[in-house]
């Protein structure tokens, strides 16, 4: 049945529609049969997951509502059969596997993955995501920064090497501060 | 013996059913001291055990009786007796055990459990693993499974058989290890223990209250004492629903994962709330809307979500309804926890981190005051003002300038304390880490007196006893065997510890904040349930690093619709107990504090088909945001006015600086707070040299150069560089001493790099004729009653024209041209006398530097042609090295310039510091002002002293 749906980009700018279309998207394939958890809806912030969420149920909710609505969102899903009761048992559907849903934002759905996969991506188990910008982030990276200065645990060698890569990193640019220019360094380079 | 299932019914909390049901009211008559110590109740919780004590103690209290009172246990009790004796490995041994068989083992030998790149097994990687292993142990455990019987028992279902595998010969080689170490461990203990659970000779009857969720382990544990002693279940629910529970009051799956829950009233009684705050708002709105019928102690609350209870409890304090958290707080948040996390820093990096945080904790401190006789602020103070002065970040970078003039004498506070830390740092070198701990913790606390009256000793009291047996357990024969290194150790303590709680007692308590499990125990009328979210209500784990819940619920372990089924039941007895003479309210949040988005609670849409749409709109729809963090909430008013004591001669400035005058013209009130008030922000975090101290180190290695006679007059570009940069260096070293920071070596390679360049344009100056005639030159002068002085950085001569330059040095990132520093647009706040008209265009004085140096310039000085003025630029971008001279400055400017000056002297000397400049391109005061300045200032003791005559 997914098979008539086909693979779609949609470009379009802000308030246009895009959350509609991908929430009715998201309830076509629900009427031809997609069981809720076997559907992904990501998007970047979280706000917008929030959205696209709060869409589906929306829309699901008006076409159970009355026939006539109901009528209005068979036809724009493109599957005309469809009456109030159908979207009825699609709500339902959709409530009984509210724990199942994959609708979030792109970085909570890796990290649920990473999550559930660290032995085989090599990381350890139990860690904790911090915010970029986050009191917890702050404080991990002045700690990281003042081990990297501190000769008990980083030896001379290693900063001496350090300190030629940053030299080298700034020729030219003769900073007065490191650590604030590593902070950014730091900040720019991870969203790479 | 017979299991009997007793249907209490559920038109009143299990509390009251259980009191009845253990203390008849027909027969209470007939007994005039009630004795229920033949029975052992077995409960849910602490919380529920506590509630169902209280209940029977009221009860007892009103009928005017006695009560020899049961013995009140949770299902754990059957597993842990407390009567055991045996060489069981404590949990600090189970976790070291795990680490040496971790770090020892070869992880290519396991490739199903660590199929990609192979971590370091350093001792930290090893206590995580262990921690996980032995979750999963536990978590089996309930089931009453090892490893080894999940790999035996269900190997041809297991989708991973590999990793399990790998998993069960790991748990075979920490087995045999115990084994050797004569120890025993506590899991298969307590699986054995379950086919011959011990029951205290005492107890005629178990009676289990209230526990639908007991463990596969513990209905073994039961069944095998079924046979010995009568065991009757309670279970809130009336008799007519008996078919949907089996024998052991479990609610069955399929009777109650389908089953409606009838809330009553659902548009009032089901609320959505954005934020956990949110959520905290709509639980204040809903008591203060029921005040009428239900006072404080009718009112229960329960909060599934933790992220709730922080603004619950304040905002609930703020209304003078205290709070109590039955499922205690975590040690890791007490500050005897911080202060042994503190100790572990400095004694494992040494840094000056780990120093700062002792010395900045309450209780050294207090040590410090009461044996040292050192006061507190000094102590605080001089840590900052060392920091920010030789920017430390090791114990040793500490130690070794307090032990050398001058600042041996600058801080005497500090360097007593310092001492102090010294010598614990080495006792623990000489000594084993738990007795140098002991001997610390011994001498900050040795003259500190606990008073159990007061609750903070108490908990103080249950924290050091929490840490007392964690170092006993360190301190073990099967720890000494297993030779653990000793940097290591401080690890395995505070892992032990940071997964414990204490338990502060409820006292003076108003509302308690339940757990989900705790509230069907909760009798109050009013309940409100806040957090029921997916995630918290079911607390369901769609997923799990090696127990999915498809092989949860193979192996008969808690798996998703057990957890449906039971919070169904749980939720519908909240309701029903209600239903006549109480009300319950159900809050879901919409997002956490992070921002995720939440889901509700499957529960809460179990109505009819035709309620659904409705319900579901009501709990997606938009939650209205009611924010805690409202822009500021001034609670209190700055009174900006010189304290009493404050010196009468620095509240009228009788001297200022040529600098000064720019901070009066970017805002008069900022200028008051910095030169009347002498307030400064200083960072106890300064990490390297600040824009202020860059400037030193380059000035004054420039400042040398002109007092050599030698390089005064150098045209030899390679030999300036070098006298520069070695003067540099002997800058760095007079300060920070041979070794210096890696941060400010770095900062010191630029400022060898800018003095290449300076030196380069330096020697071609010198080239041209210049010659440096004075540097650092003094200058004061009277102007309008006030003395204003400065420092001119050098003025150079042309040998050939005899032009006078008065130069500047500036190591600013850009190279900006004096004009640009000097003048800039005006706004509303300048002040007329700042205003200059140029032109068509008016502009205004940002900053009077350089004209004052040309107006405080001695006649003698002056030559017959004009003076120029200028700066001597050492940007970031060597290329830009050179001078920049103000070619416009003319007469006309200079006479402005002198207008301006007056005009600020003039109002300094009339107190007009108000109003402040609204925005500023750099706000030292910003920390202070959470709102506009006039906001959060008592304007009108202000406006008093500065209308006060001078």
């Amino acid at each position: 049945m997914t098979n008539q749906i086909r693979h779609e980009a949609i470009m379009a700018s802000a308030g246009s529609g895009k959350t509609f279309q991908l929430a009715h998207r998201y309830i076509r394939l629900l009427a031809y049969g997609v069981k809720p958890d076997r559907i992904i809806a990501l998007t970047f912030s979280r706000k917008a997951a929030g959205e696209i969420f709060d869409s589906i149920i929306k829309y699901l909710c008006l076409a159970a509502s009355s026939e006539k609505e109901a009528g209005d969102t068979a036809e724009r899903i493109g599957n005309h059969i469809l009456c109030q009761a159908d979207f009825l048992a699609l709500l339902r559907g959709v409530m009984d596997s509210l724990h199942r849903l994959h609708i979030s934002t792109l970085d909570s759905f890796t990290i649920g993955i990473i999550r559930a996969f660290p032995m085989e991506l090599g990381i350890p188990s139990g860690f904790q995501v911090m915010e970029s910008d986050g009191a917890l982030a702050i404080t991990a990276r002045q700690d990281v920064l003042s081990r990297i200065f501190n000769n008990r645990c980083v030896d001379r060698a290693a900063q001496s090497e350090f300190m030629e890569a940053f030299r080298q990193a700034t020729y030219g640019q003769e900073e007065k501060g490191l650590v604030r220019q590593l902070d950014t360094f730091i900040s720019e380079y991870r969203n790479y | 013996m017979p299991i009997e299932r007793h249907f209490l019914g559920w038109n009143e909390p299990i509390t009251a059913r259980v009191r009845d049901f253990l203390l008849p009211e027909g027969n209470l008559h007939n007994i005039p001291l009630p004795d229920l110590t033949k029975d052992l109740i077995v409960v849910p919780t602490r919380q529920a055990g506590r509630l169902l004590g209280e209940a029977l103690a009221l009860h007892c209290d009103k009928i005017k009786t006695a009560l020899l009172p049961p013995r009140i246990v949770t299902p754990a009790y059957f597993l842990y007796p407390e009567d055991e004796k045996t060489n069981i490995a404590n949990p600090t041994e189970v976790t070291a055990i795990w680490d040496e068989i971790l770090m020892r083992s070869d992880l290519n030998q396991y490739p199903g459990l660590f199929p990609a790149r192979k971590p370091e097994q350093d001792f930290s990687w090893a206590m995580h693993m262990a921690q996980t292993l032995q979750n999963l142990r536990d978590e089996l455990a309930d089931g009453g499974y090892q490893i080894a019987n999940v790999v035996e028992q269900y190997g041809e279902i297991l989708e991973e058989p590999e990793r399990w595998g790998d998993l069960s010969r790991l748990e075979t080689a920490y087995l045999k290890r115990l084994t050797e170490l004569e120890r025993r461990d506590p899991i298969e203990l307590m699986i054995e223990r379950s086919e011959n659970p011990n029951l205290p000779n005492s107890i005629e009857r178990i009676v289990i209250a209230g526990v639908a969720d007991p463990t596969p382990l513990m209905i073994r544990a039961l069944g095998n004492l079924v046979t010995q002693i009568p065991i009757d279940i309670l279970i809130h629910a009336p008799q007519s629903k008996a078919g949907q529970f089996d024998e052991w009051g479990r609610p069955i799956a399929t009777e109650w994962q389908k089953a409606q829950i009838d809330i009553p009233d659902p548009e009032t009684n089901l609320l959505l709330a954005g934020s956990p705050a949110s959520q905290t708002h709509k639980t204040l709105n809903l008591i203060a809307s029921e005040q009428a019928r239900f006072g404080p102690g009718d009112i229960a609350i329960g909060v599934p979500d933790s992220e709730v209870i922080p603004s619950m409890a304040a905002k609930l304090a703020e209304k003078g309804l205290p709070t109590f958290n039955p499922a205690g707080k975590a040690i890791k948040e007490h500050p005897l926890f911080q202060l042994l996390d503190s100790y572990h820093a400095l004694i494992g990096e040494e840094s000056y981190g780990a120093l700062s945080a002792l010395l900045r904790h309450a209780d050294i401190l207090e040590f410090l005051q009461k044996k040292c006789d050192l006061s507190t602020l000094d102590i605080l103070a001089e840590t900052d003002r060392f920091q920010n002065y030789y920017l430390p970040v090791s114990f040793e970078n500490v130690s070794s300038q307090l032990r050398s003039e001058p600042a041996e004498k600058d801080f005497p506070s500090l360097n007593i304390a310092v001492s102090f830390l010294d010598e614990q740092l080495e006792y623990f070198r000489d000594n084993e880490f738990n007795t140098a701990l002991r001997h610390f913790l011994q001498t900050v606390y040795e003259s500190r007196t606990l008073n159990q009256n007061y609750p903070e000793d108490r908990e103080f009291s249950a924290v050091a006893k929490s840490i007392d047996a964690a170092l006993r357990e360190l301190e073990s024969d099967c720890i000494n065997a297993l030779g653990i290194e000793k940097r290591n150790l401080p690890d395995l303590l505070l892992q032990r510890l940071s997964g414990q709680k204490y338990y502060p007692e409820r006292e003076d308590t108003v509302i308690d904040l339940e757990g989900w499990l705790e509230l069907p125990w909760e009798d109050a009328p009013m309940l409100i349930v806040t957090g029921m979210n997916e995630g918290f209500v079911p607390n369901t784990r769609m997923s799990d690093l090696f127990l999915p819940d498809s092989l949860r619920k193979h192996l008969n372990l808690n798996h998703d619709e057990d957890h449906l089924a039971i919070d169904t039941f749980l939720m519908t007895g909240l309701i029903e107990s209600r239903r006549q003479n109480g009300r319950v309210c159900f809050i879901a949040g919409k997002a956490s504090s992070a921002g995720d988005h939440l889901k509700p609670s499957r529960l809460l849409f179990r109505c009819e088909d035709t309620e659904l749409p409705q319900r579901a709109a009501q709990l997606f729809g938009d939650a209205e945001e009611e924010r805690d963090n409202h822009p500021a909430t001034i609670s209190f008013l700055l009174n900006p006015t010189p304290p009493a004591d404050f010196p009468a001669d620095k509240v009228t400035l009788k001297k200022l600086s040529v600098t000064a005058f720019k901070d009066y013209l970017a805002c008069p009130f900022r200028f008051y707070l910095k030169h009347i008030l002498g307030m400064e922000e200083l960072d106890d975090q300064k990490t390297e040299l600040d824009a202020m101290d860059f400037g030193s180190l380059v000035h004054e290695t420039l400042n040398e150069m002109a007092q050599n006679q030698q390089m005064n007059r150098c045209e030899n570009e390679k030999e300036l560089t070098r006298f520069l940069q070695s003067r540099a260096e002997e800058w760095v070293i007079q300060r920070f001493g041979q070794l210096p920071p890696l941060q400010v070596k770095t900062q010191l390679e630029a400022a060898r790099q800018r003095l290449a360049a300076a030196a380069k344009v330096q020697s071609r100056l010198t080239g041209e004729g210049w010659q440096i005639i004075r540097a650092e030159m003094q200058i004061k002068a009277q102007l309008n009653g006030m003395t204003v002085s400065g420092r001119i950085d050098r003025i150079d001569r042309n040998r050939q024209t005899g032009q006078i330059r008065i130069l500047d040095y500036k190591t600013s990132d850009r190279a900006d041209p004096p004009e640009v520093i000097h003048l800039k647009s005006p706004s509303q706040d300048t002040p007329d006398f700042a205003r200059i008209p140029l032109g068509k265009k008016e502009r205004c004085w940002a900053d009077l530097q350089l004209p004052l140096y040309r107006i405080l310039l001695p006649d003698e000085m002056l030559s017959d042609g004009p003076v120029q003025i200028g700066y001597f630029n050492l940007p970031k971008a060597i290329g830009e090295t050179g001078v920049s001279l103000w070619e416009e400055f003319s007469e006309e400017l200079l006479a402005r310039a002198r207008e301006c000056a007056e005009g600020i002297i003039e109002s300094i000397q009339h107190r007009k510091f108000w109003p402040p400049t609204s925005k500023v391109s750099y706000d030292d005061f910003e920390h202070l002002f959470p709102a506009e300045i006039a906001d959060c200032i008592d304007t009108k003791s202000f406006a008093e002293f500065m209308n006060q005559n001078v």
